[in-house]
């Protein structure tokens, strides 16, 4: 760990929030929850279902999600050396910068509907899986799926936590901040449940995506910019003076 | 009534099966909370309605027979409509 200063903590912190706040703004786990709620609510006993089935899920995604960055960090721990910090930080900004490009240009395709960039063979897939998911283990399974297959947007920014977390945060600090960043990049799935639990219309949720989603592209888009501007300050420029 | 239909994809043509479309309005309507027997109710409706839109017709596309079958759907249903609109967009 680099002997960082208390404000270069904080803005560690910061930043991991922002970035789980992105991640969040990533739709693909959002559409196969979304098609998984869409088949648990035609069966018999459809609440017991939809509540079961979805809470499997955004336990799949949550442990993975966790495990990526706890894998991440691990891996930085230990075989980046201090020295390299900064070279690490100037390799992901640009690889950020690059994906935030991609995100505004390519994430949904166009179209009505909320269809994402991933191969056509691929999402049939995904979506047979939902349609065919009727036990938790099966759900859980669908929620790592998920998060491998949207990996190429989002590894970036687990990426950075990873190297926010190796780099400024104490040890046994890691497992708070790797939780926060899991329930804010899984807030979306959350609160969709709450909603459908609540009585709300799959239909309403999906008209919202489907009628946000240009925006939803950019902010993406461009808080990666953002994100990206804000670790170049903060840990290259500010970061090489301590 | 023995029309063939064109899939969008593949350019696969089969026999129009009723029992499918059934099936895909019925999830449409549940997925919206519709009544289970009011989901049925309007299935078969639809149904009906594209079958005697198919009546003199040989061969059609299966976006023509989302197309009918969604508008139809709306008269009855409109969140339903939408939702079966979406079947095969939302991912």
């Amino acid at each position: 760990m680099l002997s960082a200063t208390p404000d270069l903590i904080l803005s560690g912190i910061i930043l991991v929030a922002f970035l789980a706040v992105l991640h969040a703004s990533f739709q693909l786990a959002t559409s196969v929850l979304t098609l998984i709620s869409g088949h648990s609510l035609m069966h018999e006993r459809a609440m017991h279902r939809l509540l079961t089935l979805n809470i499997a899920y955004i336990l799949g995604v949550v442990s993975m999600t966790g495990l990526i960055i706890a894998g991440l960090s691990a891996a930085a721990v230990l075989w980046l050396p201090l020295e390299y910090v900064h070279t690490a930080w100037l390799v992901l900004i640009t690889i950020a910068l690059v994906v935030g490009l991609l995100v505004m240009t390519a994430y949904y395709r166009k179209g009505k509907g909320t269809r994402l960039w991933i191969p056509r063979s691929f999402a049939t897939y995904l979506e047979d899986r939902a349609k065919k998911t009727k036990n938790v283990v099966e759900a859980g399974a669908l929620g790592v799926i998920s998060v491998v297959a949207e990996l190429p947007f989002t590894a970036i920014l687990m990426a950075m936590t990873s190297l926010v977390l190796a780099s400024y945060i104490m040890l046994e600090d890691f497992m708070p901040i790797i939780a926060l960043y899991c329930l804010v990049a899984t807030l979306p799935l959350v609160t969709m449940t709450i909603l459908l639990a609540g009585g709300h219309k799959l239909s309403r949720i999906q008209r919202w995506r489907e009628n946000s989603k240009l925006f939803l592209q950019y902010a993406a888009g461009t808080g990666m910019f953002a994100a990206a501007i804000y670790a170049w300050v903060n840990f290259v420029l500010l970061g090489a003076q301590i | 009534m023995s029309a063939y239909v064109v899939k969008h994809h593949t350019h696969d043509s089969e026999v129009f099966d009723v029992v499918r479309l059934h099936g895909s309005v019925l999830r449409a309507c549940m997925a919206v909370r519709a009544f289970e027997g009011e989901s049925h109710d309007i299935a078969e409706r639809v149904c009906k309605h594209v079958i005697n839109w198919l009546e003199n017709k040989t061969e059609v596309s299966s976006e023509d027979i989302r197309r009918i079958c969604s508008s139809k759907l709306a008269m009855y249903h409109p969140e339903a409509a939408y939702m079966y609109e979406q079947e095969g967009y939302i991912l």
